[in-house]
């Protein structure tokens, strides 16, 4: 890895980056005095982007099972989605792993982008849109970047506070005096602003569509334990009431037989439904570095590129994304070198599962892309 | 009430007050000396004017390190005339020249707690919330006022841009500061009047904070033969004598490594910050004394971390830690350390700071059969993986000299061959 390079101009970027031809390109979101020194100390800090990372890596889809797989280095035993702690067949505990993508989980990945910038940057931190700075990371995600003054400025602390607060890290049910006392429950407004606010919203928008819904989320929380069942069917045989007391924006949300516990219970899965899933460690980072825009990613010969956040409804990142013109003729000899290589979509065309040892010819882009995942080498 | 027309508060404020921007300049005019004049002299010249103009000043100044030296965080009356403006400048230097952190923090928790409790005070004041915008307007915050905002059936007349606010709750280490506890919309967070209050005191802690570097040594040489600078540094050093288990902690020196080698990062942080007289924020205490009372240190030595505090009570202290410890005779319940998760939200957490960081902390231990284990509570979990990560470095150390032992053994048989 090459770094601490300083670039007088991007003439001399894009020379250098000609003739080394890196697999990888970042540059830094800080801004340095000396961005060249070789170490730390000697950059003299300025400030930093704010920077917010958000991978399907991070978030948990069900498409991970059907496309990821586990390779036993010592026996070669392939096991479908997340990697075991040993293997069943020698008792192996290393393992290559395979990580692929597909439209779930960039779609799951563009929504919280939505979620983000929607729900947070516009609405609670009242960035105005221009300043929302926009990538495909040529991965599995996008990157945001925030250059207006009030983030530049910000030490680690307060990056961690902003992570917090959109990842709803935190929240404290005795500050928020949600509490039960005898038999009188305290809930929230539907009109406060912050997270007491977005409980009630989300709550409220749960009960109206009905059992089917509550169920549906309460049955399947996106982490941790479902909702005790005795529970969840006071709480839709409540739903009427608890309906009625949020639209008049009562704070009274008693319901008999429900314990705090539950409810506090309640408020997690809803906490989880609505928090965007950022990467924290990124966003928290002051001498982070960060891809390139305009490189290609390593891991997929796609364009790290920037998209207007209007634009981003329709991006098709397996298709907007690709390095080279779509031109069939275009081809390149290739030949699989692990036991399995999971399907994937490349523009409009579907290309594979292909196992070891398959000869194929296929469009620049598809070829690239496999080899890029490094389960595939070029034939003479 | 005489009213600074520039910047709309009353005189008053800018005498009790000599840390607002433009205080200086009451100072100035006083004086009778033109801003551009006061600014060509040298800080050599301007202590020895500010000495002669105002010959109660030397008798304040030694009054203000008698009270900080005896953890008294207040001033001495009066604090509302310009010999408290002309203090400000010089206690700041006597400060540099000491170097010593412990006064510089006692220092600025004095001037913090003493604007608390100034605009406590003031709370029968109409335009106190007004009083406290301005404030805030002339330290560059944008703080505004809208009186008819209510929440829960509570006034929240204050509302705060975000990067002013969480400039300084952060550093309040209490969850209630936090965010995501906070009714926050449109930028903005809304205050109470006492909430406004509290920020403002840490605002005031963060602006009189010394700068240590502001004295070189030939300067410091020169200011010390200020006779009035020489007595109150020997009449410092008197005091600090005399009260020696504050100022030199059995535990720590300037420069030592801190703690034990398995001593997680937070833990070290703290300990740092203790030791230099800051003033620790409530869970900050909590932690050093659950991490101390859940490791094997005495009620003593736990008490002993808080002895370097501005504000710092025994008798207080000594109850609180045994109370944390199980109350006396150990009946109670013993509090448990804090975890990881619960630090981080405190912003405690120091996994990559760049002095106390550790890897073990962000990347959690690793098993022989290379799972990796992450670490969740900084008493139990990384005591015993730091032991383990040096266990298997004393392990890879004695492997490393007996393979060096082998080679030279070796090439030694080779020699011994060849001949």
């Amino acid at each position: 890895m090459v770094r601490h390079i300083q670039f007088p101009s991007n003439k001399y970027l894009i020379r250098h980056l000609i003739t080394t031809a890196p697999r990888h390109s970042y540059h830094s979101a800080t801004y340095y005095e000396r961005p060249g020194a070789e170490t730390m100390d000697q950059k003299g800090y300025i400030a930093c982007d704010f920077v917010v990372d958000i991978d399907a890596d991070h978030i948990p889809t069900n498409c991970r099972q059907n496309h990821d797989y586990a390779i036993c280095k010592a026996c070669g035993a392939i096991f479908q989605g997340e990697k075991p702690l040993k293997c069943s067949e020698c008792e192996g505990t290393k393992f290559d792993k395979i990580s692929w993508i597909c439209d779930e989980c960039l779609e799951v990945s563009k929504k919280q982008v939505f979620n983000l910038v929607e729900n947070f940057l516009l609405r609670d931190f009242s960035i105005p849109l221009e300043d929302i700075h926009l990538y495909f990371s040529g991965h599995r995600g996008y990157h945001i970047h925030l250059k207006t003054k009030a983030f530049l400025d910000l030490d680690q602390d307060a990056r961690r506070e902003i992570s917090d607060y959109v990842t709803g890290e935190g929240f404290s049910f005795k500050i928020w005096n949600f509490r039960k006392i005898q038999n009188s429950m305290t809930g929230f407004s539907i009109e406060d602003p912050g997270w007491s606010g977005k409980i009630a919203k989300e709550l409220y928008n749960i009960l109206i569509q009905g059992e089917p819904r509550i169920r549906e989320v309460f049955e399947n929380p996106i982490y941790g334990k479902k909702l005790n069942s005795v529970v969840l069917n006071m709480f839709i045989s409540n739903r009427q009431y608890l309906i009625e007391q949020i639209s008049k924006k009562s704070r009274a949300w008693q319901v008999a037989g429900i314990s705090d516990k539950s409810w506090i219970r309640v408020f997690e899965i809803l906490r989880d439904r609505i928090k965007a899933d950022i990467d924290v460690v990124v966003s928290i980072d002051l001498h982070r570095l960060i891809r390139l825009e305009g490189s290609l990613h390593g891991k997929t010969g796609f364009r790290v590129m920037k998209i207007n956040y209007e634009d981003l409804k329709d991006f098709d990142p397996l298709k907007d994304a690709l390095s080279f013109p779509d031109n069939p003729e275009n081809t390149l000899d290739i030949e699989i070198t692990v036991p399995i290589s999971p399907k994937i979509r490349i523009g409009s065309n579907n290309y594979g599962p292909y196992n070891k040892g398959d000869k194929l010819k296929l469009p620049l882009n598809a070829a690239l892309f496999l080899m890029c995942k490094d389960v595939a080498m070029l034939r003479n | 009430m005489e009213i600074v027309q520039k910047y709309n508060l009353p005189k008053q404020l800018f005498l009790q007050f000599p840390w607002l921007n433009e205080s200086s300049k009451i100072l100035f005019e006083d004086v009778n000396i033109s801003e551009e004049k006061m600014r060509s002299i040298s800080l050599i010249e301007m202590v020895q004017f500010l000495f002669k103009e105002y010959p109660k000043l030397l008798g304040r100044i030694k009054q203000f390190f008698r009270n900080i030296i005896q953890s008294k965080e207040e001033f001495s009356p009066p604090t509302d005339d310009t010999i408290h403006l002309a203090m400000y400048p010089v206690l700041q230097i006597i400060i540099s020249l000491t170097g010593n952190r412990i006064l510089g923090n006692a220092l600025t928790n004095t001037f913090a707690k003493h604007c608390q409790s100034v605009l406590t005070n003031m709370s029968s004041n109409r335009s106190l919330n007004k009083i406290l915008q301005d404030i805030f307007s002339n330290l560059g915050i944008s703080c505004t006022i809208d009186e008819k905002i209510y929440k829960n059936g509570m006034k929240f007349p204050f509302q705060m841009d975000f990067p002013s606010y969480l400039k300084v709750s952060t550093k309040i280490r209490n969850e209630s500061w936090k965010l995501i506890n906070r009714y926050f919309g449109d930028g903005k967070i809304y205050l109470i009047r006492h909430d406004v209050i509290l920020l403002l005191r840490e605002f005031v802690r963060q602006k009189t904070q010394p700068d240590y570097k502001q004295i070189n040594k030939e300067l410091s040489t020169q200011m010390e033969k200020i006779p009035e600078i020489s007595e109150i540094l020997n009449e410092i050093s008197t005091l600090m004598a005399t009260h020696k288990k504050r100022f030199e902690s059995s535990i720590f020196s300037e420069g030592e490594t801190i703690g034990s080698e398995l001593y997680p990062p937070c833990i070290k942080a703290i300990l740092f910050n203790a030791m230099h007289g800051e003033n620790l924020s409530h869970n900050e205490r909590l932690a050093i004394a659950f991490f101390y009372l859940n490791t094997n240190h005495s009620i003593e030595d736990t008490v002993d971390i808080f002895r370097t505090s501005p504000d710092f009570d025994e008798k207080i202290a000594r109850y609180q830690t045994e109370f944390a410890a199980g109350g006396p005779g150990g009946k109670g319940t013993k509090y448990r350390m804090y975890n990881c998760v619960k630090l981080k939200s405190f912003h405690l957490c120091r996994d990559d700071d760049p002095n106390f960081g550790d890897k073990l902390c962000r990347d959690g231990a690793k098993k022989n059969n290379g799972e990796i284990v992450p670490i969740q509570n900084p008493a139990k979990d990384f005591i015993f993986w730091k032991k383990v990560d040096l266990n298997r470095l004393h392990r890879s150390q004695i492997v490393e000299q007996l393979e060096s032992s082998d080679e030279a053994e070796i090439t030694k048989k080779k020699e011994e061959d060849s001949k």
